[in-house]
């Protein structure tokens, strides 16, 4: 199952925006189903937006069961960046508290 | 009671902030009527611009009367405001009659939180993509600093008043770009949660790893850090942060960021944050999308 994230929001700049995919992927972690976040049309993403979109899920539903469940498609090299970092990052705060 | 400012020989924001604090102090009251002489003026950066430009909205938003006098001046300084729209914008006429946007200029424009993002897209990445003949996808990392800039400014600024130019310097496929709000200024929001740094320690730690003033619940703290590290660790550049009576430059040495903390003489409402880069430090890609899965 694909979220396109263009569907969603014009563009990725803000934590509005990152809030309404992270509403999308709820469902499929709720759910524990598989599902690619498509970045088609998508130039660039903020940190803002990764925070919530991404970060925010991590917390809630914990690292191994977003790892296992979310992947990404279609992103360009800036987008791909900041999402393995923050989500890396996350990951090994979270790690380290526990 | 009308104030007059007679600007600086050289319109650099920090020539400006001694001039702004002897006349306003920290802008605890908003005189009647001001008045900006440009007849000295010389030679113009585009952080002076944005700075005055600023000052100059701000007093008027706040109900003072504004006035500029000396600009009819046939002097190089004077066209190369007048075609970045200075006047335009601030009286709403241009001073000379074959004025024109530049090429080599980005004009001021005011920051808009609802529109910034847009134009960034459609307006400034663009123009330095067709400067620089590098190509836009190469440029999103830059488009992503300013974006969060962008989204600084609209989690710390109490007044609706920022502005943002850029200059592009051909010979040494350089650009410049200054953009300033008018809020409280990084110190103030850093104090929040660390009283006791001073100015520029503050705007230190604002850029620090996972520094966060929490002025917004989902902020994390990364968004100027990633400025510094891309700007000058991926870019080789430099960023300036002038805030209140502070100011911090990162560069970089030998692949390194060089942070430098100090006073700066007068007083800077709000934040500018001055970005200056080689466009040939910036790595040409095939632009490829990538797929990955973490497991």
């Amino acid at each position: 199952m694909d979220i396109v994230v263009r569907n969603i929001v014009p563009n990725c700049d803000t934590n509005a925006d990152g809030a309404l995919i992270k509403a999308a992927l709820t469902e499929h972690l709720c759910a524990d189903r598989l599902v690619t976040v498509d970045f088609s049309g998508i130039n660039n993403v903020t940190s803002s937006f990764v925070n919530t979109a991404f970060l925010e899920l991590i917390e809630e539903f914990g690292a191994r069961k977003f790892k296992s469940v979310v992947s990404v498609a279609n992103a360009t090299k800036q987008t791909a960046d900041m999402i393995k970092r923050r989500v890396t990052g996350q990951t090994g705060k979270l790690a380290s508290v526990a | 009671m009308t104030i007059q400012v007679l600007l600086p020989y050289e319109f650099t924001a920090p020539d400006i902030f001694p001039v702004i604090k002897s006349r306003f102090g920290r802008f605890s009251e908003v005189p009647g009527e001001v008045t900006f002489d440009f007849s000295r003026l010389n030679f113009v950066r585009p952080s002076g611009v944005v700075f005055l430009s600023n000052v100059a909205r701000f007093l008027h938003r706040s109900g003072c009367k504004v006035t500029f006098c000396g600009m009819e001046r046939d002097a190089e300084c004077m066209r190369f405001l007048d075609d970045a729209r200075f006047f335009e914008q601030h009286i709403g006429k241009k001073i000379f009659p074959g004025s024109h946007v530049r090429q080599t200029t980005q004009p001021l424009v005011e920051v808009r939180h609802e529109r910034s993002h847009n134009w960034l897209r459609t307006t400034l990445i663009p123009w330095v993509s067709a400067s620089s003949n590098v190509p836009e996808h190469d440029l999103y990392n830059l488009q992503t600093c300013i974006s969060e800039i962008f989204n600084n400014i609209n989690d710390h600024s109490t007044q609706d008043v920022g502005s943002i130019f850029a200059q592009w310097y051909p010979k040494e496929k350089r650009v410049m770009l200054s953009v300033a709000d008018f809020g409280t200024g990084i110190p103030n929001a850093v104090r929040s949660v660390d009283p006791e740094l001073s100015d520029p320690a503050a705007i230190m730690r604002a850029f620090e790893e996972c520094f966060s003033s929490k002025s917004s619940p989902r902020n994390r703290g990364l968004g100027l850090f990633d400025l510094q590290q891309n700007i000058v660790g991926r870019f080789g550049g430099i960023v300036t942060v002038y805030s209140l009576e502070g100011a911090v430059t990162f560069s970089d040495f030998q692949g390194s960021v060089i942070r430098r903390e100090y006073d700066v003489e007068g007083y800077c409402p709000g934040t500018l944050i001055d970005i200056e880069l080689s466009t040939d430090r910036i790595e040409i890609t095939s632009g490829e999308r990538e797929s990955f899965e973490w497991i």
